[in-house]
């Protein structure tokens, strides 16, 4: 499946980035992300920012163009022309050219995200949700509402947490993001997902990394709370199970 | 089956086999997925209520750079294509009937230009007159959104009478009349619906996306495409919360497969949370006409109803389900009930977690409450005089029978964990003016679940390690439905728990079975897993009788083993039977016997503090007892109780989408507005359960009912009737807000 490759993609890019910051240990960027996935990136090398800054070194993830090459026998209700219509790399090379990644609509930002040094090209509408998501692949983070009302998107910036819906990506350039996948890792996970994964603390899960990013921030700076100071620090989240009582129960026993 | 003697059923305490993946935040749901060269669609809706659009223009649209594709609904009009089951059509041509229906769709290289698209397609509507109230709906000049009535159904079809109710009122005393009426709101999970949608390799459309029925999706979408089923394969993704939000195809989910054939590309769609909100299902508002006989001493000699659902702008699941509540918590001598479905051009109705119970409880057992307040009666002894159902009970409707009901013994744990003889105080006399107050309230609940006639199948295979693995329809929507069907399984086979595996569901990878809602994924596929596990079970003693060369009858089934029952030195692993052939192998259905209807009960008893100068109302305890057959994974158990009271919580106090008359729109579509209980409103919950197993034919699952949809009915009336003791007024619609409480206390 697609997804195997993803995954497979993903891995060499974070590898390649390891690799770079290591080397570019003094401060200044190696490696140069131009988006992630998607047409968005097919068009990228060949727009004027990309030669902007030609000095960073540039790496374009390979797309895989899925060629509808074979005949589709769908019956198309509604469509008007004929249904059959392949489409080549090339063709969606030359038109991909996105508004967006045009000079003036773009900024060249850094990043450090869960330890790793970042250098993006982001369209200036962008928010930092949807860089994490869709650009870095880390979706651990949820975008519930896309408006800063649920909290599932929380993330910590330099320490604190934040709604990554409502940044826009190019405003927090240089500042170091933890994200959900920062705090643990399937195999080493913190104390406080830990104690999710004990108390039945997770139902659909959609709202678990937001929580548990803000019980994060909360156990730094009070590693003792009360069971209403939990209720408290959480009551920027949304979790429409409703699995409260559990969620609660699993700060206060991470904080014991 | 004594609790004693199971090994894992209501004793496994492990945690989820997801939850550590889940809390590191590396599992994927709906939107999490992408492909190489995907397509981004946004779809552009109705401003208006009721309109007809007579033009649409969207080549500025199609001009920009990045966008790929545009759908009109004039391109459907010489192959008009309907979801089935419902009126809706895929985009509407002729009219729009409800604020935020689909009109066009685009789709982009990137989301944001896709977004900006939108707003390049110029619509030309032509506003009509629009309906929003259901009793206005019906009048016959009203505003009609298909050629005839406003009516979707008419009473014959779902009228429900026993005995004789004229007779019963000259027995009464008392004649009693409320109108109440119930309000819309949506599920508001935190997970929008999102699919991606992608012709693959193997020339089928495949779809990745958080569905509670992907089997639903999948002949939904072939029906709508007019291709074989066979032609697609849905893979059902974690759900960011369900609650009959994502039972079936929608909309989206076809235009996404549209512009996928047409483009050759993936498409990927989310929901917006304002399109969720308005467009989403809702939970139809209701209207309840009840009419009580009540004699002195407490008990009812007649009832009668008549409810009114809104049905939004197309006909779905009925609304019309809202009378089996009221006719299956007590045995009225007499009754007869009508139901109405009506359109409206309001919004999209649908099943929310508990279809037309949570209206109907709140109905039937606040009228139950204002009954007692009449008689000045103790409102748990004024339900006791009212014959409740007990087992052995028939079907009041149809004379089926019923399985397991455990109503009596719900209401009595409640009482006695609740110490409600120690905290029930009559109403006030007076109305309270100010300070904080308190009160206590109870309600009882009854609904079907399980929906069994839907297909419910399971494939179990053991593999050559001695390990299973079961096939089926299971989708995660948090339920923790994974680890019940494998408890079961084990519990029959002598399997660890470690042992047994639920493969991920797809229509690729697991038979048809029903989906997960209806309060079925324990109920219906559990039976349908048992049912495999016996087969298996059987398959295993019968390889075992011939290799120690005595009959199956002889045989017995341990951990791990299979010995002779009278020489227990005889045996053979389980391991030793299943890597050979003939391989183990079972696909196992579960039929509902004929002439039996599945009911759950329960019990919820609410403590609440009302502030008379704020209105606010704090619900400090709820104690819920739920009959359920028999608890198998406990910890999960609870923790759907919790969320079902939590749920109750919003729509008791303060869950309302509000539909402006003016304007037609709605005009609270956001989780701010239209706000769900926070950490801060929870309560402290008492949960407990009633074991009342169901034994076969009924039940191959070790006897267990559904839970998932019954605990977010009864905590409404609970909850209101304990305001209603608080402060001695009982409110004739919901929620209730704290203006309604400052305005019953003549405080605004």
């Amino acid at each position: 499946m697609a997804s195997e490759q993803e995954k497979e993609k993903k891995i060499s890019r974070r590898k390649f980035l390891g690799v770079s910051t290591a080397a570019a240990a003094g401060g200044v960027v190696g490696g140069l992300i131009v988006g992630a996935v998607g047409g968005y990136l097919a068009g990228q090398a060949a727009v004027p920012a990309a030669k902007t800054v030609t000095s960073i070194e540039t790496k374009t993830a390979t797309v895989t163009q899925t060629a509808a090459t074979a005949t589709v026998t769908v019956t198309q209700p509604g469509a008007a022309t004929t249904v059959t219509q392949p489409v080549t790399t090339t063709v969606t090379t030359t038109k991909t050219v996105a508004p967006a990644a045009e000079v003036g609509y773009t900024s060249l930002i850094t990043l450090n995200v869960n330890g790793v040094d970042y250098a993006l090209l982001v369209d200036n509408r962008w928010s930092l949700a949807d860089v994490l998501r869709e650009k870095l692949g880390l979706t651990g983070t949820k975008t519930g509402c896309d408006r800063g009302e649920c909290g599932s998107c929380a993330v910590l910036v330099d320490g604190v947490p934040m709604l990554s819906c409502m940044l826009l990506a190019c405003s927090v350039s240089g500042r170091k993001i933890t994200t959900i996948e920062g705090i643990g890792s399937v195999g080493n996970l913190d104390k406080i997902q830990q104690a999710f994964v004990n108390n039945e603390g997770i139902q659909c899960g959609m709202c678990i990394p937001g929580i548990i990013v803000v019980s994060k921030a909360l156990l730094e700076k009070n590693p003792k709370p009360t069971e209403d100071e939990v209720k408290e620090a959480l009551s920027g989240n949304l979790c429409k199970c409703g699995n409260w009582p559990y969620i609660v129960k699993s700060v206060l026993e991470a904080a014991k | 089956m004594s609790q004693q003697e199971f090994r894992l059923v209501g004793k496994y305490d492990g945690p989820r086999i997801m939850a550590a993946r889940q809390a590191a935040g590396v599992l994927k749901f709906g939107w999490d997925f992408n492909l190489p060269n995907q397509l981004y669609m946004r779809i552009l809706r109705s401003p208006y209520a009721h309109a007809k659009v007579t033009a649409v223009d969207a080549s500025e649209a199609l001009a920009m750079k990045g966008v790929r594709d545009v759908l009109t609904p004039f391109d459907f009009k010489d192959s008009p294509v309907r979801l089935a089951g419902t009126t809706k059509m895929i985009l509407p041509y002729d009219k729009v009937r409800h604020p935020g229906e689909e009109v066009c769709a685009v789709v982009a290289d990137d989301p944001y230009i896709a977004e900006e698209a939108l707003s390049k397609i110029k619509v030309t509507y032509e506003p009509l007159p629009y309906v929003q109230d259901v009793e206005e709906a019906m009048k016959p000049d009203a505003p009609k959104l298909y050629e005839g009535s406003n009516i979707v159904r008419t009473p014959t079809t779902v009228t429900y009478k026993v005995g004789d109710t004229a007779k019963g009122f000259t027995e009464a005393d008392l004649t009693l009349e409320f109108k109440l009426r119930s309000q819309t709101l949506q599920h508001n999970n935190i997970g929008t619906w999102a699919c991606l949608v992608s012709l693959e390799k193997d020339g089928r459309l495949h779809v990745w996306t958080d569905t509670q029925y992907a089997h639903g999706i999948r002949n939904g979408l072939a029906g709508a495409l007019n291709i074989p089923q066979s032609r697609i394969c849905v893979h059902a993704e974690l759900c960011g919360g369900g609650f009959g939000d994502k039972t079936g195809v929608e909309r989206h989910v076809i235009l996404a497969a549209i512009f996928s054939t047409r483009t050759g590309r993936p498409v990927k769609y989310k929901l917006t949370r304002e399109d969720n909100l308005i467009v989403g299902k809702h939970r139809w508002i209701c209207v309840s006409y009840l009419k009580f006989g009540l004699k002195k001493d407490g008990t009812v000699t007649a009832f009668e109803a008549k409810n009114y659902s809104n049905a939004g702008p197309f006909y779905s699941v009925s609304g019309s389900g809202i009378a089996t509540e009221q006719l299956f918590i007590y045995k009225w001598p007499n009754f007869y009930v009508e139901c109405y479905d009506i359109y409206t051009n309001t919004c999209t109705t649908g099943p929310v977690r508990c279809v037309a119970d949570p209206p109907s409880c709140w109905f039937i057992e606040t009228a139950m409450d204002r009954l007692a307040f009449q008689l000045n009666m103790d409102p748990i002894q004024f339900r006791l005089k009212n014959n409740m159902f007990t087992q052995g009970d028939k079907d009041p409707t149809n004379g089926n029978r019923i399985p397991s009901i455990g109503q009596p013994q719900c209401i009595n744990r409640a009482r006695e964990l609740a110490e409600w003889d120690k905290k029930w105080k009559p109403w006030p006399k007076t109305k309270p003016t100010s300070g904080v107050v308190r009160g206590i309230g109870v309600a009882n609940h009854s609904c079907g679940h399980g929906a069994g006639s839907l297909p419910n199948a399971a494939v179990l295979v053991m593999n050559p390690d001695g390990s299973l693995t079961i096939y089926t329809g299971y989708s995660d929507i948090g339920n923790a439905g994974r680890e019940r069907v494998a408890i079961i399984a084990a519990e029959h086979l002598g399997l660890p728990f470690e042992k047994v595996t639920v493969a991920n569901y797809s229509t690729d990878t697991g038979p048809d079975s029903g989906g997960t809602y209806g309060s079925r994924q324990t109920k219906s596929v559990g039976n349908a897993v048992g049912v495999a596990a016996l087969q298996v079970k059987d398959q295993l003693l019968e390889k075992a009788a011939a290799k120690l060369k005595v009959t199956k009858e002889d045989l017995k089934l341990d951990v791990g083993k299979i010995y002779v029952a009278n020489d227990p030195s005889k045996s053979v692993t389980i391991q030793e039977l299943v890597a050979s052939s003939p391989w183990i192998i079972a696909a196992g259905q579960w039929i509902p016997p004929a002439n039996t209807t599945q009911r759950t009960y329960a019990t919820h008893i609410a403590e609440v503090e009302v502030d008379c100068d704020t209105g606010l109302v704090k619900v400090l305890k709820v104690v819920a007892v739920h009959d359920i057959g028999r608890v198998i994974y406990r910890k999960s158990c609870i923790s759907q109780v919790h969320g079902g009271v939590i749920q109750g919580v919003g729509m008791a106090l303060q869950e309302e989408l509000l539909f402006d008359p003016q304007t037609g729109r709605c005009y609270n579509a956001s989780m701010l507005d239209h706000k769900m209980p926070l950490s801060s409103q929870t309560p402290e919950i008492i949960v407990d359960f009633v074991e009342n197993p169901e034994q076969p034919p009924d039940s191959y699952n070790h006897g267990a009912k559904g839970l998932g949809e019954p605990p977010t009915s009864p905590i409404v009336p609970a909850i209101t009737n304990a305001i209603a003791n608080a402060i001695g007024v009982y409110f004739d619609s919901l929620p209730v807000t704290p203006d309604k409480i400052l305005k019953a206390l003549g405080k605004v």
